[in-house]
Formats: structure tokens, C-alpha cells, sequence
């Protein structure tokens, strides 16, 4: 009986899902993490920082298969690059996510700034949300400045050597940081290393930890209603609880 | 600290005696967490000093062949390439540029304002833009650096945009009938020796004591 069939499979399959949530508390998380009230009023404004989780995930994904191909040494990044873009099944396609990617979670994070700053979000109880905000602004650009020198062409040496010296600018320890970024006084062939491991492995492990807890702390505190509903008793914080 | 809640209030010896009295339980958290942050520690220092150890390594300048004597003219650059460290495999990216020139003498008096005493026959001027460290080129005037517009005269004097200070410039020295380039240094203002640096730092004026400390 096809019937008895899908009962059967229906039944043993919430038993599997019960048996799972019973140990993981996955049901309990999922109602806490998404099915929360949000107060009236919410525009597309309030969709930005959505928005980057998906244009990150977008970047760690394409990251990690560029990784696959891309060779980070001083004789075969370029060449590799050149492969990558020309040779591979759909490498131009993921190659310009990945470029064009980064350029839009710039963008996307100065807006969500602007929003988040026009919404008073950075107020009391969020004070935390809009620093590791800040931090998180801050690790993103770490990422653009060591990911552009992977393309190992003149623009990429050459504005990398730009922005090194830049960061030597900085008071005091500019000349330390400077130093750090270029593994030495000089630069050698050991500097696409370098940046790929900083790009690869310690920023954006340092980025996921942070997004972790921006969203902890988003989810905690929940959403600013918008200032132009907050004479809305519904988004009276007293009438929440 | 908590124990101070159960001692009779008015008892001030008994307090401070319970406050030094320590539990088993926080004998075991002060343990853990010092003999775990100590092994924690050792494990980490050296990881740190591997990362941050090229910080630290000071700046080595491996005496480097600019050109023989007699292909320098007086009064007009010639641009040179160095090849420092020229038996590692990445020479190439740690290649440098220099314009030389052969200084000329009037009245027992250089033409290089910027000649260091015993360095006045020959000029040679590095090609990183003292702006953010970008190429230079030769103009009809000096030189001029394409990223963001810096300009300097034929002795590397900043004439115009944001460059901080002089273009550096290399010791020199004769090998026979060769010219060795065997160090580098940073220029005052008034083309005075300072302590080399990166490109944008300043050498001179009240902004020079923000980089007191150079790696």
C-alpha cells in the first residue's frame, strides 16, 4: 500500500528529526535565531545586513574554489590567474563573483553603516552590535588590500606597494605594521604568501567570529523599529516583554 | 570574596581571614587557568614570533653593482637597474632602480646640493617615490611620479604634491673602474642624512617625531 508506505516513511522520518532535536535543541535555536518579532515598520533599509551575509558567504564560497587552482607564488600567480580566467570550466564567471563580490560588500557595508547610523541603531542596548560592526568594517578592508595583490600584475604590486606605505604612515607604529605587511624591509618573492595566508586563513577567520557575534548580539537585542515608527505602541520595548 | 556575605557583619579579622582562606574549588579554577594560560603561552610565543619575527629583522643592504665609471655622464641621468641578492631565485621582484649622474665641479665647488661629504662625484638618486613609494620617471625638469602626481627637481628635491621629503639616495662607492651602490639612506629636507625609512614618513619638520622608532 503506497499509502501505508508514506505514513511509514513520514512517521520514522519526524522520529529521526525528533531523535536529532531531542540531543541538539535544533528547534529551540531555530525559533530563537528566526522566528523572533521584529517591530512594525521595517523597509528594505533593514535587509542590508542580510544582504552582506549573503555577498560573504558568496565570497568564502568562490574563495574556496579559486583556492583549488589559484598558486600562490611569485613565478606562478599571475600565470595561474591567466588559467583560472581563460582555461577552467566557468573560472571567469567565479573568478568575477569573487572580484566584483568584493566590491559590492564594500558598498553593501557602507550603506548598512548609513541605515544602521540613520536608525539609531548604535544606541542603547546595541552599543556592542555597532562595534563589532566597526570591526568587522575594518577586517573587510583587510581582506581588499591583501587580496589584491594575489593578481600579482603591475596594478596589484604597485598599489599594494602604495598601500603598504601607507600603513607605515600611521604614528608610532605605522613603521611596524608597514614592516609586518611586507614580511621584512624588503620585498621579496615571499609576500604572496604572505597576503595569501592573511587573505585565506587569518582575517577571515577573525571576520566569521566576528559576524558570529554581530548576529548573536542582533538576534539578542533584535531589530531598531524605524524612527518614523516609533510612536507606534507596538514598538513600545515596554510592550515587548 | 563571596565568603564575605557569610561572615557575622562587625567581624572584621574573620572577614579578611575567610577572603585569604581558599577553597578547593578556586584553588582548582586559579590552577587550571594558570598552568593552562602558561602552557598556552609557551605554545603561542613562538608561533607569534614567527609571524611577527620579519618585524623585528632590521634591514639588510647587500652591496650591489650600478654601472661602470665611465658610462656616467656629467649633468644627465642614466637609469640603472640593481639587482641586489642576485643568486635568489626571486631577484627579479626585489630588483631596484637608481639614476646616476656624474656631478660636475666649478670653482672647486659640486653641483649637488645634496652630495654627502666624500659623495660628491657621483649622484645616485632612487626611483620610489617618497609619496607612497611608487616609480619615478625622468622628466625635462627632474622627476615625476605617475600615481599621484609628485614632482622633484634633478636633484630630488620635492618641487610639487605630496611628497614628504627628498628622493633617498644610495652610498656610493668605487670598485676599480666600477661603481657599487652599498647602502641607502633617507634625506632631509636640506638633503641632511636620516635614518632610512619607508616612503611617506617624514625626516624633517615636527611631523619627523612621529617615527621615532624604526624597525
Amino acid at each position: 500500500m503506497a499509502g501505508g508506505l508514506k505514513e511509514e516513511l513520514k512517521y520514522q522520518g519526524t522520529r529521526a528529526l525528533d531523535e536529532v532535536d531531542q540531543r541538539g535543541g535544533l528547534v529551540e535555536f531555530h525559533k530563537w535565531f528566526l522566528l523572533r518579532n521584529v517591530p512594525r515598520g521595517l523597509s528594505w533599509l533593514h535587509t542590508l545586513g542580510f544582504c552582506l551575509l549573503i555577498v560573504f558567504v558568496n565570497q568564502a564560497v568562490t574563495g574556496a574554489i579559486l583556492a583549488m587552482y589559484y598558486q600562490p607564488g611569485a613565478d606562478t600567480a599571475y600565470e595561474s590567474i591567466q588559467r583560472i580566467t581563460f582555461d577552467h570550466d566557468f573560472g571567469w564567471l567565479v573568478r568575477g563573483m569573487h572580484r566584483w563580490g568584493a566590491s559590492m560588500m564594500i558598498v553593501l557595508m557602507f550603506l548598512h553603516m548609513a541605515a544602521s547610523f540613520m536608525m539609531g541603531a548604535y544606541k542603547y542596548p546595541r552599543e556592542l552590535t555597532w562595534i563589532t560592526g566597526v570591526l568587522i568594517l575594518a577586517t573587510t578592508l583587510a581582506m581588499g588590500l591583501t587580496g589584491y595583490l594575489l593578481v600579482w600584475d603591475q596594478r596589484a604590486f604597485w598599489a599594494s606597494v602604495v598601500a603598504i606605505n601607507l600603513n607605515g604612515t600611521a604614528p608610532f607604529l605605522g613603521p611596524y605594521i608597514s614592516e609586518f605587511l611586507r614580511g621584512g624591509s624588503e620585498y621579496t618573492a615571499d609576500i604572496i604568501p604572505r597576503f595569501y595566508a592573511l587573505h585565506m586563513l587569518l582575517i577571515p577567520g577573525a571576520l566569521m567570529g566576528l559576524i558570529g557575534i554581530h548576529m548573536y548580539l542582533v538576534t539578542r537585542l533584535g531589530v531598531t523599529p524605524a524612527p518614523w515608527k516609533t510612536d507606534d505602541p507596538a514598538n513600545d520595548p515596554e510592550a515587548w516583554s | 570574596m563571596s565568603d564575605a556575605a557569610h561572615t557575622p557583619p562587625g567581624d572584621e579579622s574573620a572577614a579578611t581571614a575567610a577572603d585569604k582562606e581558599m577553597t578547593r574549588g578556586q584553588f582548582m579554577t586559579a590552577a587550571t587557568v594558570g598552568v593552562g594560560g602558561l602552557m598556552g603561552l609557551l605554545i603561542a610565543a613562538p608561533v607569534a614570533g614567527m609571524a611577527l619575527g620579519p618585524v623585528f629583522g632590521g634591514e639588510e643592504f647587500e652591496p650591489v653593482f650600478v654601472g661602470k665609471l665611465d658610462e656616467f655622464k656629467e649633468g644627465t641621468f642614466t637609469k640603472v637597474v640593481l639587482t641586489p641578492h642576485g643568486d635568489k631565485p626571486d631577484a627579479y621582484v626585489r630588483k631596484k632602480v637608481a639614476f646616476v649622474r656624474k656631478n660636475t665641479q666649478k670653482d672647486g665647488k659640486w653641483s649637488d646640493p645634496f652630495a654627502l661629504k666624500g659623495q660628491e662625484e657621483f649622484a645616485v638618486i632612487s626611483n620610489v617615490c617618497m609619496h607612497l613609494g611608487c616609480p619615478v620617471q625622468a622628466s625635462t625638469s627632474g622627476f615625476i611620479c605617475p600615481c599621484h602626481g609628485g614632482s622633484y627637481d634633478a636633484d630630488g628635491a620635492r618641487t610639487a604634491g605630496p611628497p614628504v621629503r627628498p628622493l633617498d639616495r644610495y652610498i656610493w662607492e668605487k670598485r676599480g673602474d666600477e661603481l657599487w651602490a652599498t647602502a641607502i639612506y633617507a634625506l632631509e629636507k636640506d638633503g641632511g642624512k636620516a635614518t632610512h625609512r619607508d616612503p611617506g614618513q617624514h625626516t624633517s619638520g615636527p611631523e619627523q617625531y612621529f617615527y621615532p622608532l624604526q624597525p
